[in-house]
C-alpha cells in the first residue's frame, strides 16, 4: 500500500517536472514573439509624437516609442529632473542582467522591472526553498520547488509586463560566462560565492560590460560599480587580488543574514544601474543602446553596517593595479582561458569541501549513537562527573557535547547535551602555536587551553560524542582532543594511575553529518 | 556623531570576518604607527589574523584606499603611509555572500 503511494508520488512528480518544463519553452517562445512584435509595431496607433526638438542636423528622427501606458506608468519617475521621456527611453533600450534571483537579486530585478529596464535577464540554476523567503521577497512559499528565474519572472511579469524577461535557468561557468554576458548592456552580480564574484569580474572586464557587485553577511554589506564598459578601470581583483581564506566563507545558512540588510544592498545596485544607464546612456536611431565617453568619476566602495551607529560610509578606491591579473597591461587570465575552461576558480578560492578527516572507527552515525548510546547509557553533564566520578567505562555513561556557538544552541539541541563552542577550541589552537604571545591577562579559570584539557583529565573514562550543525566543525573538534591525548601521553614519563590522561581512553566519537542528520533520526528537532 | 578618538590614538574600525574574528567592530590604537608595521601590530594582538584575514583585505586610512604592497596603485613618495592622532583606519575583508 504504502510503496505503490509512493509509486504514485513519484510519477505525479515526474510529470509535473515534465509539464512545468514544457510550459517555461512555451513561455519563452512568447516572449521571443512579443519581443519581435513590438519592434513592428513602433508606429502603433497610441504613440504619443514627441514634442520636443529631436531633430538631428536639421533632419526629422525617428518619434520615440512610449505608449499612453508608459507613460502612466513611469510618470512620476519621468518627472524627475534631469531623466523626462529620453531618461525613460535610455532605460527603455538598456539590456541588465541579473546573476542570481536570491537575496541581492530579488529586490534589484523588481525595481528595475517596475521602472521600465527594456530587456531583463536572470541566471540562476537553483529552486525555491522554504529558508530564502524571509529576504527573497519576490519569492512566496506556493513557489517552493519551482525554478528561481520562473518565481521570479511570473512576479515580475505581472509587476510590469512591457519588458522582455529572458530565464538562464543555469549557473554561470567559465565555459558560458561570456557568451551569456554578450547580450546585455550592463551586469548585476547578485550571487553568494567568492568563486562566482571572481569569474563575473573576469569576464565582464573580458567583455568588457558595466559591472554592479554588492554582497551581504548578517548584518553588513558592500557595493561597488566596476565601470568595465570604458578604458583603464580597476577590477574587482585590483581591489581583492587574493581571496578569502575557506574558512572565511560562510555562506547564508552558516553565518546568518538579515532581510532587510540584503534588501538595502540589492535596491542599491537597482539605483546605480539606472543612475548609470540615466547619466550616461544613450541609443542610437536603431534603438541600440550605447555608452558616452567615459566621465570622471572616482570608483568608490560603499559599506553597510546596519547595526552601527552610523550605518553607512563611502571608502574611495584605488586605480588600477599595476600588477593585476586580470586588466594591467601584462594579464594572465585572458578571453581564451575562460572559454578553454582552464581557470579553475574553486582552486583559486580554496573552496571549502565537506571534510572527512577522522578514521571510520572515531565516527558514528546519527541512528548508530541514538539507538545504542541513548538507548542504553546514561547522559551526564560535567557538574554530573564532578559529584560522582567514575573510574570505569563499565557504567555506560557518556557525555555529548555542541561545538555549536551559544546563539545556535539556545535555538535548539539535543536534550542532556552540552555546549562547547568551537571559537573556544579555535582561541585555544591559537594558544598552543609557540608563535604567539601569551596573554599576561588570561586567568587560569578563563584560558580556553586549560578549559579544554580540564575536560580531558575530569571525565577521563566517559564517552564523549562531538556533534555540530553539518558535521564538519564536530570533526575538528575530535581531531583536536586526540591530538592532545597523544600530547599528553608523550609528555608523561610514566603511567599514572590516577592520571586518566595517560590512559588510552580514545572514547571520542563525532557524529557524522551533525544535527542535519539528527534530524531524519528524531523527526521532532528543527532544521534550520 | 562618531565616537570620539582619544588623544595620542587612532581609530581602526573592522568589517565583517575582521569584526567576527575580533569581536569588535571598531577600537583605537595609539599613534603614529607606520601602515607597513600595522598587520604585525594586530598580529600580536589577535594571533592568526593575519592569515584567516588581513591578507585578502582592502584597508583604507581616512576612507581612501591604500596598498600595503610592494607594488600598487599609488605612490608611494605622494601617499601618506603613516597612521597619525585621529586618523581612521578601516579593514574590509571581502564579503561574497548575498
Amino acid at each position: 500500500m504504502a510503496q505503490s503511494r509512493l509509486t504514485s508520488i513519484a510519477s505525479l512528480e515526474s510529470t509535473i517536472a515534465s509539464l512545468e518544463q514544457n510550459l517555461r519553452q512555451l513561455k519563452n517562445d512568447l516572449e521571443t514573439l512579443k519581443a519581435q512584435d513590438r519592434d513592428q509595431q513602433a508606429s502603433v496607433q497610441d504613440v504619443v509624437p514627441d514634442l520636443t526638438d529631436n531633430t538631428l542636423d536639421g533632419n526629422q528622427i525617428t518619434p520615440p516609442s512610449l505608449g499612453l501606458e508608459e507613460y502612466r506608468r513611469y510618470g512620476r519617475q519621468m518627472i524627475l529632473p534631469g531623466f523626462g521621456l529620453p531618461g525613460q527611453l535610455k532605460l527603455k533600450h538598456a539590456k541588465v542582467l541579473i546573476v542570481g534571483a536570491g537575496g541581492l537579486g530579488c529586490p534589484a530585478a523588481v525595481y528595475l522591472a517596475g521602472a521600465g529596464i527594456g530587456t531583463i535577464g536572470l541566471v540562476d540554476g537553483d529552486t525555491v526553498e522554504l529558508s530564502n523567503l524571509h529576504r527573497q521577497i519576490i519569492h512566496a512559499s506556493d513557489k517552493i520547488g519551482t525554478k528561481k528565474v520562473e518565481s521570479a519572472t511570473s512576479y515580475l511579469r505581472r509587476l510590469n509586463p512591457k519588458p522582455a524577461y529572458i530565464e538562464h535557468p543555469y549557473h554561470l561557468t567559465p565555459t558560458n560566462a561570456l557568451d551569456v554576458f554578450h547580450n546585455y548592456d550592463v551586469i548585476l552580480d547578485c550571487t553568494d560565492h567568492p568563486t562566482s564574484r571572481y569569474l563575473i569580474s573576469d569576464a565582464a572586464q573580458l567583455c568588457r560590460k558595466m559591472l554592479i557587485t554588492a554582497s551581504a553577511t548578517k548584518t553588513d554589506g558592500q557595493l561597488m560599480s566596476l565601470c568595465h564598459n570604458w578604458d583603464n578601470q580597476p577590477c574587482y581583483r585590483c581591489i581583492f587580488p587574493k581571496p578569502p581564506s575557506s574558512e572565511n566563507v560562510q555562506s547564508c545558512s552558516e553565518s546568518g543574514i538579515l532581510g532587510p540588510a540584503v534588501g538595502v544592498m540589492g535596491t542599491l545596485m537597482a539605483v546605480e544601474a539606472i543612475k548609470h544607464i540615466m547619466q550616461f546612456g544613450a541609443y542610437n536611431p536603431d534603438g541600440e543602446f550605447y555608452w558616452e565617453s567615459s566621465p570622471a568619476l572616482t570608483p568608490t566602495l560603499l559599506l553597510y553596517s546596519a547595526f552601527e551607529n552610523v550605518p553607512f560610509r563611502t571608502t574611495y578606491r584605488t586605480k588600477q593595479r599595476k600588477d593585476c591579473a586580470l586588466c594591467s597591461s601584462n594579464p594572465s587570465i585572458t578571453r581564451q582561458s575562460l572559454e578553454s575552461g582552464s581557470m579553475d576558480y574553486e582552486v583559486f578560492c580554496g573552496v571549502r569541501v565537506p571534510i572527512n578527516i577522522l578514521p571510520d572507527h572515531q565516527r558514528i552515525s546519527a541512528q548508530t549513537f541514538n539507538d545504542q548510546v541513548r538507548n542504553g547509557s546514561k547522559c551526564i553533564t560535567l557538574d554530573d562527573e564532578k559529584e560522582s566520578p567514575c573510574k570505569s567505562t563499565s557504567n555506560k555513561s557518556y557525555i555529548l557535547l555542541d561545538v555549536r556557538e551559544p546563539q545556535d544552541f539556545a535555538m535548539c539541541s539535543i536534550a542532556g547535551s552540552v555546549n562547547l563552542p568551537f571559537s573556544l577550541i579555535q582561541k585555544a589552537k591559537a594558544k598552543q602555536d609557540p608563535e604567539q604571545r601569551a596573554e599576561p591577562s588570561d586567568k587560569p579559570e578563563t584560558d580556553p587551553l586549560r578549559k579544554l584539557q580540564g575536560l580531558l583529565h575530569d571525565i577521563p573514562h566517559v564517552n564523549k560524542y562531538f556533534v555540530c550543525r553539518y558535521g564538519n566543525d564536530s570533526q575538528l573538534a575530535v581531531r583536536y582532543f586526540l591530538d592532545l591525548l597523544d600530547e599528553g601521553k608523550r609528555k608523561s614519563a610514566s603511567v599514572d594511575e590516577e592520571d586518566g590522561m595517560a590512559e588510552d581512553n580514545r572514547v571520542i566519537w563525532d557524529i557524522e553529518g551533525g544535527l542535519r542528520a539528527w534530524s531524519k533520526v528524531d523527526p521532532t528537532f528543527p532544521e534550520y | 556623531m562618531p565616537e570620539k578618538t582619544p588623544p595620542g590614538h587612532f581609530h581602526i574600525l573592522y568589517f565583517a570576518s575582521a569584526s567576527t574574528f575580533i569581536g569588535k567592530t571598531a577600537e583605537t590604537f595609539p599613534a603614529p604607527i607606520n601602515l607597513e608595521d600595522l598587520y604585525d601590530y594586530l598580529e600580536g594582538k589577535y594571533p592568526g589574523i593575519k592569515e584567516k584575514v588581513l591578507n585578502s583585505c582592502a584597508v583604507t586610512l581616512n576612507l581612501h584606499y591604500v596598498d600595503l604592497q610592494d607594488v600598487g596603485a599609488h605612490d608611494r613618495e605622494s601617499f601618506p603611509r603613516i597612521v597619525k592622532e585621529g586618523d581612521e583606519v578601516g579593514i574590509i575583508p571581502p564579503v561574497s555572500s548575498g
